[in-house]
């Protein structure tokens, strides 16, 4: 009688895991042209990668530049969801001026961003300044 | 279960609690304000909500172009930092908010940028007597009554600003839900057009307010 209980109940449990499991999977189909029309600016990357859980969920595809009317440098970095359920992500710009020195600014706070299962997202970030000549961008996963 | 393993059990217990809380405690520490051990709440504007509004508003400036860039007389276009007013003020919310939670900082980000310095002689009234006393003691001092000669910084104006903030709340069970909509517009006072605005929302959900995000 006791083992047919526990049976039941670890059957009930893994049903439950499974059931769990697949409604939290969450993916996006996305559709763009085949040719896309843009001239873009890619930027060969450094990448220092120590949060390897994060690889996965926020994968940095591709990182272009451009300037603003007045000059100013902009970024945008994609960003790939490889798992199959929505993950949110911590992101900061940081900038650097000719000297190498950090650009102090209001506009270098965590934001976060949101990306469905198999998402690609673009995150843009514009410089402060005309002297930012470099950028960083930093990953950060969620608090649990 | 022996008196051993409840023990053992208990002590694993108790282990394991402390590896989840990870050695926080309730004792007031001073956090990195722009990072993410920022209380979140539900029902109010956090600091890291002000400072993302401000942000995407600033963003949104530069890019547009509109700002440190005029046409002189002769029509040439000239780069000079634009002079900004700062306009009318609008809180839709039930809570209050310090206008400059959110402008300050744009206003901030303009300047070091270069691209556009603010007019603090006036108020939002288009009056003089800004947010300083002194420079507009100065500048009523040096304006005649009839305004038939107005001091330098009167005449050149290039925008004003208007700003204001919505509030929307929902609730689904326990489920709380609010969404703060700030809007900006960015007006051309000679010609009374709007010639830059946008808006950005931010939205939170949940039961309860939380530590970290």
């Amino acid at each position: 009688m006791a083992k047919r209980r526990i049976q039941l109940i670890a059957t009930l449990t893994l049903t439950g895991v499974l059931v769990g499991a697949v409604a939290g999977c969450q993916t996006v189909n996305t559709y763009e042209p085949n040719d896309p029309q843009a001239v873009v600016h890619t930027v060969n990357d450094k990448r220092v990668e120590t949060d390897m859980s994060l690889i996965n969920k926020a994968h940095m595809q591709s990182l272009i530049t451009a300037h603003t009317p007045d000059g100013l440098l902009k970024v945008q970095a994609q960003l790939f969801n490889g798992t199959n359920k929505r993950e949110k992500i911590n992101y900061r710009f940081q900038w650097v001026d000719q000297d190498g020195m950090l650009i102090d600014t209001p506009l270098s706070t965590w934001k976060q961003v949101s990306l469905a299962g198999r998402e690609k997202v673009m995150i843009q970030a514009t410089a402060p300044s005309k002297n930012a000549v470099d950028f960083r961008l930093k990953l950060l996963e969620p608090k649990g | 279960m022996t008196k051993h393993t409840c023990k053992l059990f208990v002590t694993a217990l108790a282990f394991g609690g402390l590896m989840l809380a990870g050695c926080e405690s309730g004792n007031a520490r001073r956090i990195d304000p722009a990072g993410t051990q920022t209380i979140t709440s539900i029902k109010h504007l956090d600091i890291q909500d002000a400072a993302d509004a401000a942000a995407a508003m600033s963003q949104s400036l530069l890019n547009s172009g509109r700002l440190g860039r005029h046409a002189n007389a002769a029509g040439q276009t000239i780069v000079r930092p634009s002079i900004i007013a700062i306009d009318r003020y609008v809180n839709n919310t039930s809570q209050q908010i310090d206008r400059d939670e959110v402008l300050k900082k744009i206003r901030v980000t303009l300047n070091k940028a270069g691209v556009a310095q603010t007019l603090v002689t006036i108020n939002d009234q288009g009056e003089l007597g800004g947010e300083s006393n002194i420079a507009s003691k100065y500048a009523q001092q040096n304006t005649p009554a009839d305004r038939s000669v107005q001091t330098p910084e009167l005449l050149v104006v290039d925008y004003s600003l208007t700003f204001k903030i919505i509030e929307n709340k929902g609730q689904a069970g326990k489920v709380r839900q609010t969404t703060f909509t700030f809007q900006m517009s960015l007006v051309d006072v000679k010609s009374g057009l709007a010639v830059w605005e946008d808006e950005t929302q931010i939205t939170k959900q949940g039961k309860h307010s939380s530590v970290g995000w």
